[in-house]
């Protein structure tokens, strides 16, 4: 007898846009996964709460756009309505926490203990909403939770001087390897696991000068908009194929 | 007939200016060499009473200089729980004038500071600091990089600093026999070392080594920042224990005498040393011991308080009331990266 498809909710802000459009291009076959979206974007988004267990928009314009993302009619989400849950960005912001970390892994004069940088992956994950709902829901058993953070800013954007002041503020970060960038992962998923939640890490090949995103993976269109932000269907799809590799 | 008492002021007589005034009339008990300005940069280390005069001084204003400040995120319970934001350097507790001494050779390179790192069930601990990170460092390499940060921070601190607040806390110390490296805390009593009667002795310092000590280490810092004040204070809170053989009441009394004598000779001889009475605000008789917590040892912040109000009012009183500067405006926020085209991303993609 065929196993049935597991039941796969993708959560999120704007950034779920990106995969949504690698499932339409066909740039991902999610096999034995019957998925739907659910989220909104940023205002939106910030009008998303946990209130008793339930995931629910608290205003008439969250409620609209998730009405529009979800297309199933699906108003809230509770642990266990789905196998899995994938939360995907969800203002979950690397691009914040990455740099000036990557700066003081990277800096003699200015260096901290692993000690030091779990705590503060911990107060940066206890001051995000979704990483508290994903962690509430990991708890609960119910079911499996990832997580996909907002990656890193894309690098190479015209007209976008916040991704040159970022390097400028942190230069040390651009020298930044893969077993720096690790460490950080890695105290994030210290926090993120004993809750059930299981951590989706960027893609190396995607990260390039240390903190950013190469921009073959920016969004559609990001020269023309300043978009370093949101990233293209290919970007999404090498995330989607490490949840796949992790979900197994 | 005159006499030399005949011209002082009424503070010079212990009648009007004590017994009338009461503990809550005091007035002028400090009269102070320099103007600390709002806009001064003020570092503070020593004994754990400094961490209060640095908290109030930003409180009010001042520019209480955090070299070496937390990393972003960290909650305030964690910061404090890593030891950031309680001096202006994370070198922990500094008790004693040979520690400062220490730290200054290590950070600026001049004289030998014999080096020695604990370990224990596989975790590492800075013997100048070792409750520094409440579970120790993963590693030696760990422990060296985050010393060399809080060296880093103390440099800076030294060399930019307007204002070193420094408070003496003890007399007594635990030594190495062989190299002679002042430890921050007696072997055994923390994580890191077990105690060696061999390998650690006590000392109980004099006057004359521990003035000699604080000199140094005056003399180390000016020659880094030749305008450099430097703002001493006893603490005023009793040791918790004492090996001495004394009773730790009579033991705190030599400690903080000793203490005090240093910081009264320091300001006769150098002019850019000054001394601030907080030990007396807090322990002298005519407070009554009001300003303790019911174990005689702890200050209450009513006390902390009652200190600041003295050095505010009596800086006042000698240069005039300061200038605070006035508070910039906080910027708008920008809008985030991700949410300028946020809603056009994610309708288009599910537009139907």
């Amino acid at each position: 007898m065929p196993s049935r498809s597991k039941r796969l909710c993708v959560f999120g802000d704007s950034h779920i846009g990106s995969l949504r459009k690698a499932l339409d291009a066909g740039l991902i076959k999610p096999a034995g996964f019957d998925i739907e979206f659910w989220g909104a974007t940023g205002p939106q988004f910030r009008q998303i709460d946990i209130i008793d267990g339930v995931v629910r928009p608290t205003s008439p314009q969250a409620a609209e756009m998730v009405a529009q993302v979800n297309g199933q009619g699906r108003e809230a989400l509770a642990p266990g309505d789905f196998d899995i849950y994938l939360f995907f960005g969800a203002r979950l912001r690397m691009a914040d926490f990455m740099p000036p970390y990557l700066q003081r892994l990277r800096d003699p004069q200015n260096g901290i203990s692993a000690a030091v940088l779990q705590a503060g992956a911990r107060g940066f994950l206890a001051d995000r909403r979704m990483a508290r709902i994903a962690r509430n829901f990991g708890a609960s058993g119910k079911s499996r939770v990832f997580f996909a953070p907002a990656p890193l800013w894309t690098w190479g954007v015209q007209g976008n001087a916040a991704a040159q002041k970022l390097a400028d503020d942190y230069p040390l970060a651009a020298d930044a390897g893969k077993p720096d960038r690790a460490a950080i992962w890695s105290a994030f998923e210290q926090i993120l696991e004993p809750d059930g939640v299981t951590l989706l890490r960027q893609p190396e090949e995607t990260i390039i000068r240390g903190i950013f995103t190469d921009p073959k993976y920016a969004v559609e269109g990001a020269q023309d908009s300043g978009d370093i932000g949101h990233k293209s269907a290919e970007y999404a799809a090498l995330v989607f194929k490490s949840f796949l590799k992790a979900a197994k | 007939m005159s006499n030399p008492y005949s011209s002082l002021g009424s503070e010079a007589f212990w009648r009007p200016a004590v017994a009338e005034a009461g503990a809550h009339g005091l007035t002028g008990l400090w009269n102070p060499k320099f103007r600390i300005r709002p806009r001064d940069r003020i570092v503070t280390a020593g004994s754990c009473f400094a961490q209060h005069i640095g908290r109030a001084l930003g409180a009010r204003g001042y520019q209480w200089h955090d070299a070496e400040p937390a990393p972003p995120f960290m909650t305030d319970e964690d910061a404090r729980r890593f030891n950031y934001g309680i001096f202006s350097f994370r070198t922990g507790n500094i008790y004693t004038p040979k520690m400062l001494l220490q730290w200054l050779q290590l950070a600026f390179g001049t004289g030998e500071v014999p080096d020695e790192v604990w370990e224990q069930d596989g975790r590492f601990y800075d013997p100048l600091r070792p409750v520094i990170e409440p579970d120790g460092f993963a590693s030696e390499k760990e422990l060296r990089t985050a010393r060399e940060a809080t060296l880093a921070a103390l440099r800076d601190a030294v060399r930019s600093a307007d204002i070193f607040v420094f408070t003496l806390g003890l007399t007594e110390s635990w030594e190495n026999a062989e190299t002679g490296l002042q430890y921050a805390l007696c072997p055994g009593t923390v994580k890191g070392a077990a105690f060696d009667p061999d390998r650690h002795v006590f000392r109980n310092g004099g006057f004359r080594a521990l003035y000699k000590e604080l000199q140094q280490a005056m003399r180390l810092m000016r020659a880094e920042n030749a305008g450099l004040k430097v703002l001493l204070t006893v603490s005023p809170v009793p040791l918790t224990a004492t090996a001495s053989g004394q009773h730790v009441l009579t033991a705190t009394t030599y400690s903080k005498s000793v203490l005090r004598a240093i910081a009264g000779q320091m300001v006769t001889e150098l002019k850019f040393v000054d001394y601030f009475p907080s030990y007396e605000i807090i322990t002298h008789p005519v407070f009554r011991g009001m300003f303790f917590a019911p174990n005689m040892r702890s200050v209450e912040k009513a006390g902390v308080d009652t200190v600041m109000t003295h050095f505010f009012a009596d800086q006042a009183r000698v240069f005039g009331a300061p200038k605070m500067p006035k508070r910039k405006k906080a910027a708008a926020k920008p809008a985030r990266v991700d949410e300028l085209a946020c809603e056009e991303e994610l309708l288009g993609a599910f537009a139907k």
